[in-house]
């Protein structure tokens, strides 16, 4: 929603008030020009005019009316102003030079009458094209009628609003960019400073916001900003260093363990009870070993520290020899494969086995009795993916969230059985993650589990090419 | 082969030594930085075994001052903390070779071999144990002569269980080392590998060169003898 940018909203604000503070004054100024200029001051002077004429009698005198008239506006062509003369009867006994004959029938229609008023009657009148405004001074021998044309008057009135348009148009637009400029440069900071924020994650929390952005308003958020990264850096950098702290505390007495079993297996007497016993001893061990490694790699994956040694390989392959071993670890399955050959990918090796190794597992445990697994491989948009589905009583809806949570299993009631101590999958998308692939849970038919992961291709001709351009330079 | 085991933890030293001699080691321990630096510096060893961890100077600038000092010896680091951390570093110290705690003696012994051939140039990567020879370089098996063919993973399982012939290896242990799996050991994987390579290697069941250790795993025959 474009109103929920704090900008448009700002623009809009400035641009409501400053249009009605704009209005408010052009009405009033509207008003005070036209009392100025118009109607009252034409009435007043065509009042004067019809007043100080009004006694005169015989044409001589109303044409030195007439000169004076015209000597009065010579210079002025805005007012334009001529005269005639009625008699009781309505006849016209004189009119001045210019007087438009258009307005003659209607003068005659307002002094027809007896009962028509004695003395001063101002009107607007039409000749036909253009409003004429009329003073009529009536005595008992005949009618003055002084005409001024409003034609210019309302010309100028015209140009008065237009400006006065023009004025209210400019200036609504000059608030209104202004006051976007204004707030875009008010906001500018803020967009910087969640540019700023969002390139710091997890991995990077030692990294802080720069100062100086905008105003004293966003130092200081700045700062605060800052020092919560700290707190958080802190306890988070605690809880990894904890973990990672704890699993090597683990190691020694392990290395101990193991190496002192080992070499009492070495030398208990060959498949006797004391070395099988000694056997099951390192088998715990391992499993110790197993949950530690797990927790450490986890606790790096937190840190962002993962560091894969990548290599250019097959993931096929790697597909193809774990799925020898379903072969052999679940006989009872039925592995289906569909596998594109020569998906090569730039992974660790060790690291992208175990992933896979994770979910074969987790395929095999939650299988049903005779159930199936089917591998498929595929390129899909610059990546190769690789789908493993086994068929499965199923995981509710409410869980498919949390598969990938630490310690989750489905079913509790299967931990003793199940021995991947519930970090399987979750290690398996962080390995993923530091491949910059992605492993997730997919929609699958009823009564099927499938995990989908993807890695970026590697191609191999891409970097053919430029060994090639790199040559062709060197020659 | 004389090496130097620079560990401080006594019961990880003991084990050390007693596995590398029972394989023809010349084994020294030390237990302090400062002393081993003094050591290393003074004395000539095939191989050194360095802990990171130590009571004194640490692993790492041992490693360095060493280095520095034009010595080439081979060097295995030990570690106990995050081993993918520590191997890059470790590594652009100038340790040939990491070993991340807990391991197994084996692993150590294998490793060990590794670094010296590659430092010596010495001829060891033939390994024999009856009729059988196996050379890690080639990846060639012979049995009396007569070239085996092997898939990767059994060369893999067999390089591992000649390597140090007499001894018993779990299948947990080799589940590990061989295919990676750190998870669940379903021991079938080890057990159908182990018949298949036999049927390879030792055709004759009366004279197996691997033997099963019942209800504890597997082992290469010592000298032909069990």
């Amino acid at each position: 929603m474009i109103f929920r940018s704090f900008r448009t909203r700002i623009m809009m604000l400035s641009v409501s008030v400053s249009g009605l503070v704009l209005l408010g004054f052009g009405w009033w100024a509207w008003h005070v020009l036209h009392g100025l200029t118009g109607g009252h001051r034409l009435d007043s002077e065509l009042a004067i005019l019809t007043h100080m004429h009004q006694s005169a009698q015989g044409h001589r005198a109303w044409e030195d009316f007439e000169l004076a008239l015209e000597g009065a506006t010579r210079n002025d062509a805005s007012r334009r102003f001529s005269f005639a003369v009625v008699d009781r009867e309505g006849h016209l006994i004189y009119q001045s030079h210019f007087w438009p004959d258009g307005l003659t029938p209607a003068l005659r229609a307002h002094i027809d009458g007896a009962e028509a008023a004695m003395g001063l009657r101002v009107y607007t009148e039409m000749d036909g094209k253009a409003p004429w405004r009329l003073a009529v001074n009536r005595n008992p021998e005949h009618s003055l009628v002084v005409a001024a044309d409003l034609g210019p008057y309302l010309a100028q009135f015209d140009r008065i609003r237009l400006t006065f348009l023009l004025v209210f148009a400019v200036a609504l637009l000059c608030v209104g960019g202004g006051s976007w400029i204004l707030a875009w440069r008010a906001i500018r900071p803020l967009d910087r400073l969640v540019e700023a924020t969002e390139t710091i994650t997890a991995q990077d929390l030692e990294r802080r916001l720069p100062q100086g952005m905008g105003g004293r308003e966003i130092d200081q958020l700045v700062d605060v900003f800052n020092e919560m990264l700290e707190r958080l850096e802190r306890s988070f950098n605690h809880a990894t260093r904890f973990s990672a702290d704890a699993a090597h505390e683990l190691k020694t007495p392990l290395t101990i363990l193991q190496g002192q079993l080992d070499q009492a297996l070495q030398e208990a007497p060959a498949g006797s009870p004391l070395q099988q016993n000694l056997g099951r001893l390192l088998e715990e061990v391992q499993r110790l070993k197993v949950i530690i490694r797990r927790l450490l790699l986890l606790s790096l994956a937190d840190a962002g520290r993962i560091r894969i040694s990548p290599a250019p390989m097959r993931l096929d392959e790697l597909v193809e020899q774990i799925i020898d071993d379903v072969e052999i670890l679940a006989p009872e399955l039925i592995v289906t494969q569909e596998l594109e050959a020569d998906a090569w990918v730039n992974a660790d090796e060790a690291l992208l086995q175990q992933a896979i190794q994770n979910l074969v597992n987790n395929a095999i445990k939650y299988n049903i009795p005779g159930g199936k697994i089917r591998f498929q491989l595929f390129r899909h948009d610059g990546a190769v993916r690789c789908a493993i589905a086994n068929t499965s009583e199923g995981i509710p809806e409410e869980d498919r969230q949390r598969v990938f949570h630490r310690f989750y299993r489905v079913d509790p009631a299967h931990s003793r059985k199940v021995d991947g101590v519930g970090l399987g999958l979750s290690l398996a998308r962080e390995i993923m993650r530091a491949h910059s692939g992605k492993l997730w849970l997919a929609d699958a038919p009823e009564g099927w589990v499938m995990f989908v992961l993807e890695l970026p291709a590697w191609d191999e001709k891409a970097v053919d090419v430029t060994a090639e351009s790199s040559a062709e330079i060197k020659t | 082969m004389k090496i130097l085991v620079v560990e401080d933890e006594k019961q990880i030293a003991d084990f050390v030594k007693k596995g590398l001699t029972e394989q023809g080691f010349l084994v020294e321990l030390c237990d302090h930085g400062d002393e081993a630096m003094e050591r290393i510096l003074h004395q000539a060893y095939d191989a050194i075994v360095l802990d990171i961890m130590l009571p004194g100077r640490d692993g790492l600038s041992i490693l360095r001052q060493f280095r520095k000092k034009g010595h080439t010896t081979p060097v295995i680091l030990l570690t106990a903390r995050s081993e993918l951390d520590e191997r890059i570093e470790g590594l652009n110290t100038g340790a040939d070779d990491y070993l991340t705690k807990p391991f197994y003696v084996e692993e150590l012994i294998a490793r060990l071999h590794a670094v010296i051939r590659r430092s010596s140039d010495e001829q060891m990567s033939l390994l024999q144990a009856g009729d059988l020879s196996v050379n890690v370089l080639t990846r060639e098996v012979k049995r009396a002569g007569t070239p085996v063919k092997l898939t990767s993973r059994e060369f893999n399982l067999l390089e591992y269980l000649i390597r140090s012939p007499g001894r018993v290896f779990t299948r947990t242990q080799i589940l590990e080392h061989v295919w990676g799996y750190d998870f669940d050991p379903n021991t079938n994987l080890v057990d159908v590998h182990i018949q298949r390579l036999r049927k390879k290697v030792s055709p004759d069941k009366d004279n197996p060169v691997i033997e099963t250790i019942r209800g504890v795993g597997y082992r290469v025959v010592k000298d032909g003898v069990i």
